[in-house]
């Protein structure tokens, strides 16, 4: 474990290193101004967001994929956003953050057209005002009776909302364009010159809201009796007022540790602490570290910039109880910056490109290339799943994506084993192609929210996670090693160019595949039931993934002992493995979409659409490869 | 006689049994989990799973999960006994049927002695009696809290039937019963059942029933309402005592008692997603007593039961957690087989890849 730890710690360490170069490098691009802004400190910051501790860095990316749909915003990243959203609103609110695909949506909210359809807050503000009325009419409607443009509306509200949030969290600490009297001012100990915020002002909040009512007593509203002193006490009142009415729940973003030593999980908003009495000295004393910074990005100091950012990320890590967020938060930013699944699914196809080329070409150099590719993308991929078992703290499979992601390298991983039995490159196709199809479901899977989630009550559990679902993965992961097997098997039939001895090979190490399928799927399902036995107190509950988890097992055990038993004939055994792929999608993933038991996900549309043609597409090959081979008198006819 | 039962498990072992019947199972597995879109799961288990027959798409008459098991059981176990061939290289097969045998007769056992119900305990409250998910029943008791007088079963709730309240000359006659229906107020103090479509959901469906009580002790006949989750019992006085009707899940009492401590709930740090429930309870068995902790995927066993955090009830002014309660003789069988069916597998593809690597 320490080895692996070190290993991994150190390789993220050398990417990161080059991380705050790439910042500092697209910032230069976004702004000349901000090219020498180190954002390494400030993306490292953690903030307690989907119940765990992430760097800002991680929050911002998300956000951002949420709004536009990617994690970067032209030139700028996600993290230069974030800053400049904190710290200079205003300018925020002019940015082109949200994308609006649908044209009924953009009609909807009287949006002008554009070349891209990615628009600001400040464009969008009259149609959200006009339109909000209409949330609370949908809201009130069942989910699945919503249109796919009252979703697309209903998240837009919703995307607005928390980006207003995000806007106004430190509005308590940023300066405001406010006169304040002197008298008031001496009891602050500020002077005229110096820039005033709510947070500089709120000792003197009583005062300014009593003079505010002495002058609405004595003068009521009319603003033509007031003097130039009393204006200037009204609208002062008023703005603190709405400031402060307006921060009212804005628990987005926590980014100040608890002071109570006994409460570490605790975490608060900047406005939380002033709104519920949670501020102690020292989070007075972070917040004007944070005041610091935001100063630093608005008068575009980049020295200051850098000193303010590494010591308040110095001084919040170090309130850190656990030794371990020294190495987290920077390897998690390492992971954020390499992309390792988008990354290794890049390698895997262009190992799958060296592998045609190689078949086709015959040249020793293709060949290596597809293994060299295959191998920095197995590296990559493992990297990336050992990144995420010691960020989260739990064995990598938890969540249908990361099963997606973890069968993938299994599928890769076996594909290599299997090359070094036949060493005539199926292994490295097979490795590729479910490397790159695995990976790019995943990815489409994936959504723009974090993927590296905290897991539910039932699901929180380290043995059954590392047992039953890894056990079953590993089934799925020989499933599909498999059923490319037979698919290669049946193609190489079709075209009859290969020696019988060559096919009588592979059908060998095929069985012992299908009977590692067998095990790891028939020993995982019993798994599941062991863990349901223990957790909802019966074995078997007919839910629609053990189901699914069964029918693997079924037809597994069909197609070995009708092969045994002589009812199935070579042809048809083959053909049977390699339909598994659909018996396994069905399983995996299709149950998901029926919407009911325990381990339902909801249902996708674009993944019922997808899954249905992936279905139909095997349906035709499969039976394509049976009506052509059944006409041969090649190998597989003798065979039977 | 012996030859004859000879020829036929010889024929119940045949592989062509097996060939045709895995089919059928996986079509079966396929209609009853699709039919759980529509008909929820436990009408689905039930239609599909536990029977012997069913209609597929309300048409097609199938063989039901009972049937094909019995049979898939029966030709593995004949196959087992009488074609198995007792060999080293053959001892992984052998060892996995044996272990998938135990795994269906286990599923037997369990569908045959298998008890499932639940414990709902206020924190600082004490629980014997285990109330049944499903089955129903009208009770009648002489006071809250006290063993009942009369139980009448939900199957036997049919309009038209007189029950006598045991040790006295009062009549219940069932007017009305309908496992969903409305209840429609019609004046202050009187109900009425409006029947409804069953919920396949049937936790959606709120059972109630309509009945008289007549009799010498009483004034006059009177009618009565009562259903699922009422707020407050029947209370229906005589010229000698009172009594109070409800309708009520069956109960069923176990050897010892449970009490909660406290119940706990944790979230992830600033979400309302739970990370854990916990539930700290005392078992209080004979003159005995003892601390327990009882939480998701750690459950309680003792003397056969099985406790399981399964819910928890936080709406009243007292914390309540709810425990699953089974009593299941077959719960050891899963665990032998799974792991005499991966000894047996990892032990055949052992010696398959020995004799191909010679």
């Amino acid at each position: 474990m320490k080895f692996l730890f070190l290993s991994v710690f150190l390789f993220s360490w050398a990417f990161f290193s080059s991380f705050s170069a790439s910042a500092e490098g697209s910032a230069s691009v976004a702004d000349p101004l901000r090219s020498r802004f180190e954002m390494r400190d400030f993306s490292l910051l953690p903030i307690l967001e989907g119940g765990r501790l992430k760097p800002l860095d991680s929050f911002a990316r998300s956000t951002l994929r949420t709004y536009l749909g990617k994690d970067h915003l032209g030139d700028q990243t996600a993290i230069e956003w974030l800053a400049l959203s904190l710290f200079d609103p205003a300018a925020a609110t002019t940015l082109p953050v949200f994308s609006i695909k649908d044209a009924g949506l953009r009609h909807r909210l009287g949006l002008s057209e554009k070349d891209r359809p990615f628009y600001s807050l400040a464009e969008l503000s009259t149609g959200l005002r006009d339109t909000y009325p209409q949330t609370k009419a949908l809201l009130e409607k069942e989910t699945t009776l919503l249109s796919q443009e009252d979703r697309s509306f209903l998240d837009l509200h919703e995307n607005a909302y928390t980006y207003t949030q995000i806007l106004r969290s430190f509005s308590l600490i940023l300066p405001l364009d406010v006169s304040v009297p002197a008298p008031m001012l001496k009891k602050i100990g500020k002077t005229e010159k110096d820039k005033l915020s709510y947070f500089d002002l709120r000792k003197i909040e009583p005062d300014l809201q009593q003079a505010a009512k002495r002058v609405l007593d004595r003068k009521g509203t009319d603003l033509r009796r007031y003097t130039e002193k009393d204006s200037a006490a009204v609208l002062l009142a008023f703005q603190m007022k709405t400031l402060a009415d307006a921060a009212e729940g804005n628990m987005l973003l926590r980014v100040i540790p608890s002071s109570w030593r006994d409460d570490p999980d605790r975490w608060h908003a900047p406005w939380d602490l002033l709104k519920n009495g949670q501020g102690s000295p020292e989070t007075a004393a972070l917040l004007a570290k944070w005041q610091g910074v935001a100063t630093a990005w608005q008068e575009g100091d980049a020295e200051q910039w850098n000193q303010m950012t590494r010591g308040l990320s110095e001084e919040v890590l170090q309130s850190q109880p656990a030794a371990q967020s020294r190495w987290r938060f920077p390897l998690e930013g390492a992971y954020n910056l390499l992309r390792p699944f988008e990354a290794s699914s890049f390698l895997y196809g262009g190992a799958f490109l060296c592998c045609f080329f190689f078949f086709l070409a015959r040249h020793k150099a293709f060949y290596m290339a597809a293994g060299t590719l295959l191998a920095l993308g197995g590296v990559l991929h493992f990297w990336g799943l050992a990144v995420r078992v010691l960020i989260l703290e739990r064995p990598p499979v938890g969540t249908l994506y990361e099963s997606l992601i973890f069968v993938g390298l299994i599928c890769v991983a076996l594909g290599f084993a299997f090359e070094r039995q036949v060493r005539h490159g199926g292994g490295w196709l097979i490795a590729s192609l479910s490397g790159v199809l695995l990976g790019l479901m995943a990815e489409n899977l994936s959504g723009p929210a974090d993927t590296m989630q905290v897991l539910t009550a039932v699901l929180n559990t380290r043995f059954w996670l590392a047992t039953h679902v890894l056990c079953i993965t590993f089934g799925y992961g020989w499933c599909v090693l498999a059923s490319f097997l037979a698919h290669f098997l049946l193609v190489l039939s079709v075209f009859g160019r290969t020696e019988p001895k060559v096919l009588e090979n592979l059908i060998r190490i095929l069985k012992h595949i299908a009977l590692l399928a067998l095990l790891f799927t028939a020993i995982g399902t019993i798994l599941g039931g062991i863990w349901a036995d223990q957790s909802w107190g019966r074995f078997w509950g007919w839910d629609p993934k053990e189901n699914g988890a069964l029918l693997i097992v079924l037809w597994l055990i069909w197609l070995i002992h009708g092969r045994l038993c002589g009812k199935i004939t070579l042809l048809y055994w083959l053909s049977g493995l390699a339909y598994l792929s659909v018996v396994v999608a069905l399983a995996w993933i299709g149950v998901n979409l029926l919407g009911v038991g325990l381990h339902s996900y909801g249902f996708t549309e674009s993944l019922f659409w997808g899954l249905g043609a992936f279905s139909a597409f095997e349906t035709l090959l499969v039976g394509g490869l049976i009506g052509v081979l059944s006409q041969k008198s090649g190998y597989l006819g003798r065979a039977s | 006689m012996f030859f004859v039962l000879k020829k036929i498990a010889l024929r119940l072992a045949s592989p062509n049994i097996l060939f045709w019947t895995l089919p059928a199972m996986m079509c079966l597995v396929i209609a009853g989990t699709l039919a759980q879109k529509t008909i929820g799961s436990f009408a689905a288990q039930k239609e599909y799973f536990s029977s012997f027959w069913v209609m597929i798409a309300g048409i097609i008459p199938f063989p039901g999960g009972a049937t094909l098991l019995l049979v898939f059981f029966a030709n593995l176990l004949a196959k087992f006994l009488l074609r198995s061939e007792w060999s080293f290289v053959k001892a992984g097969t052998n060892l996995s049927h044996f272990g998938v045998i135990l795994l269906v007769l286990g599923g037997l056992v369990t569908a045959v002695s298998s008890r499932e119900g639940y414990l709902l305990i206020p924190e600082g409250e004490k629980r014997q009696e285990v109330e049944d998910y499903h089955e129903k029943q009208l009770v009648l008791r002489k006071d809250k809290d006290t063993r009942p007088v009369l139980v009448v079963p939900a199957r036997d709730l049919s309009v038209g039937k007189t029950f006598l309240v045991p040790d006295t000359n009062t009549h219940l006659t069932i007017l009305g019963y309908c496992e969903n229906c409305d209840v429609l107020l019609t004046k202050a103090s009187e109900a009425r059942l409006i029947p409804r479509q069953t919920d396949h959901q049937e936790e959606k469906n709120r059972t109630g029933v309509s009945f008289r009580l007549s009799g010498p002790s009483l004034e006059k006949p009177k009618n009565y309402v009562t259903f699922d989750h009422a707020p407050r019992p029947v209370v229906v006085k005589t010229d000698d005592e009172a009594f109070q009707v409800a309708l009520e899940r069956k109960r069923q009492e176990i050897p010892f008692s449970i009490e909660l401590k406290k119940f706990e709930q944790t979230f992830h740090p600033g979400t309302d997603m739970a990370r854990g429930y916990t539930s700290h309870v005392v078992v209080h068995d004979a003159a005995e007593s003892w601390p327990v902790t009882i939480s998701m995927n750690q459950p309680l066993r003792h003397r056969g039961y099985t406790f399981y955090q399964s819910s928890f009830d936080l709406d009243g002014r007292t914390p309540a957690t709810v425990l699953t309660v089974v009593r299941n003789r077959g719960w050891i069988f899963p665990y032998l087989a799974s792991f005499l069916i991966a000894l047996g597998l990892l032990f055949h593809i052992f010696v398959r890849l020995r004799e191909s690597g010679r």
